[in-house]
């Protein structure tokens, strides 16, 4: 029991200090124990230790290192697989399609391709005016035409009175040589307005 | 949130729902993944692959059974606690699946990183007893106190001293033979 505890007691002892910093009373201690040399080479077997698992970290990232080295040819390898594979893919579509070519052939079929030309021809969008073609009440008096009236069911009459100087059924004239959309009888209509309103 | 404690963010993850109770989880998670990967990777003679999927399974069990926790232990020493059993557990399977282990180590290298002195205190590590090899890494690899590593073990810190001088003591013994 009380070797087991001058063990403890070296222990501690052990741990902090080389043999030659020891007190005196605790050398007597230790060399009831164990011999010098004894006590310098746990010392030295403690700080190797110490050393070896100090450089551990360094273990672990040598290893990721080394796999990180690792990962260069191995992404030369997908690389390759990759390149194989488009090369097979590409050859394979050349067999394939000569094989087509083949079947094309014995088939006696032929496959045309018909490109239709479409040629688009611009014209002139023509903005119309519509004339008023209606005569109004006042080229009506004007032109002695009497008011329409007003009864909607019953079809408006006119009473022509052609001995004045321009006869109302020349109207009819005046409207098919102002056709719809038709501007040049623009001015041809312009002339006949005055001669209504005198 | 990172201002919180350890106890504060669990209690948080322990009594909320939604975001916030994501958000708790993910810096515990934040905090304590690596360290409990490379304290995996060490207790299970340097099989990374499985120190992975431990740190999955250990945070898997906080997700699945949150009340297992024991909220009068800190959550630290919870953790390293359930992790100390899951490697028991696995020691376990070692005894059948040593073939698999030996070929996960072969597969890696730590050559280019540590000089040959570390190669071979890794090699007479890995030749200590379980118990022995778990005291060193939670001591000086976890760089965790006495008194946490009896919280830990359940154990007293005059036995946890004790345990860890044989630990090195062994170690030390494996070490030099290796050396010479």
């Amino acid at each position: 029991m009380k070797n087991e505890q001058h063990i403890e007691k070296v222990f501690d002892l052990l741990e902090l200090y080389n043999f030659n910093e020891l007190t005196q009373a605790d050398k007597q201690l230790v060399l009831s124990v164990m011999t010098e040399v004894e006590y310098q080479d746990m010392r030295t077997t403690i700080g190797a230790s110490k050393s070896y698992f100090d450089k551990e970290p360094l273990v672990f990232v040598e290893k990721a290192m080394e796999t990180k080295q690792f990962s260069f040819p191995q992404v030369l390898k997908y690389a390759a697989v990759a390149v194989i594979l488009v090369s097979v893919g590409f050859v394979g579509g050349k067999f394939s399609s000569s094989l087509n070519e083949v079947l094309i052939a014995s088939n006696d079929t032929v496959y045309m391709e018909k490109l239709d030309t479409i040629f688009s021809v611009k014209r002139d969008t023509i903005k119309t005016r519509e004339l008023i073609t209606v005569a109004t009440s006042s080229y009506a008096q004007a032109a002695n035409i009497a008011n329409p009236t007003t009864d909607e069911n019953k079809p408006m009459e006119m009473q022509v009175d052609c001995s004045m100087d321009f006869c109302p059924n020349d109207m009819d004239l005046i409207a098919q040589s102002s056709t719809k959309n038709n501007m040049s009888n623009n001015r041809e209509l312009e002339e006949y307005i005055p001669s209504i309103e005198q | 949130m990172k201002k919180y404690t350890d106890e504060q963010l669990i209690k948080i993850y322990l009594s909320t729902v939604g975001s916030l109770r994501q958000r708790a989880f993910d810096h515990l998670y934040e905090r304590y993944a690596v360290s409990m990967r490379q304290y995996f990777y060490h207790a299970l003679n340097r099989d990374l692959e499985k120190a992975k999927d431990l740190v999955h399974d250990l945070f898997l069990k906080l997700i699945e059974a949150p009340r297992s926790f024991d909220s009068q232990q800190h959550f630290k020493a919870w953790l390293y606690s359930v992790a100390h059993n899951m490697c028991k557990n696995e020691y376990r399977h070692y005894e059948v699946t040593e073939k698999y282990v030996e070929h996960v180590k072969a597969s890696f290298s730590e050559i280019d990183v540590l000089d040959e002195n570390d190669l071979y205190l890794a090699e007479s590590i890995k030749q200590l007893d379980e118990e022995k090899r778990n005291l060193i890494v939670l001591r000086y690899h976890e760089a965790l106190s006495v008194k946490e590593i009896a919280l830990i073990l359940d154990c007293k810190e005059g036995t946890i001293k004790s345990r860890l001088f044989y630990a090195i003591k062994d170690l030390t013994k494996i070490y030099k033979e290796i050396l010479s």
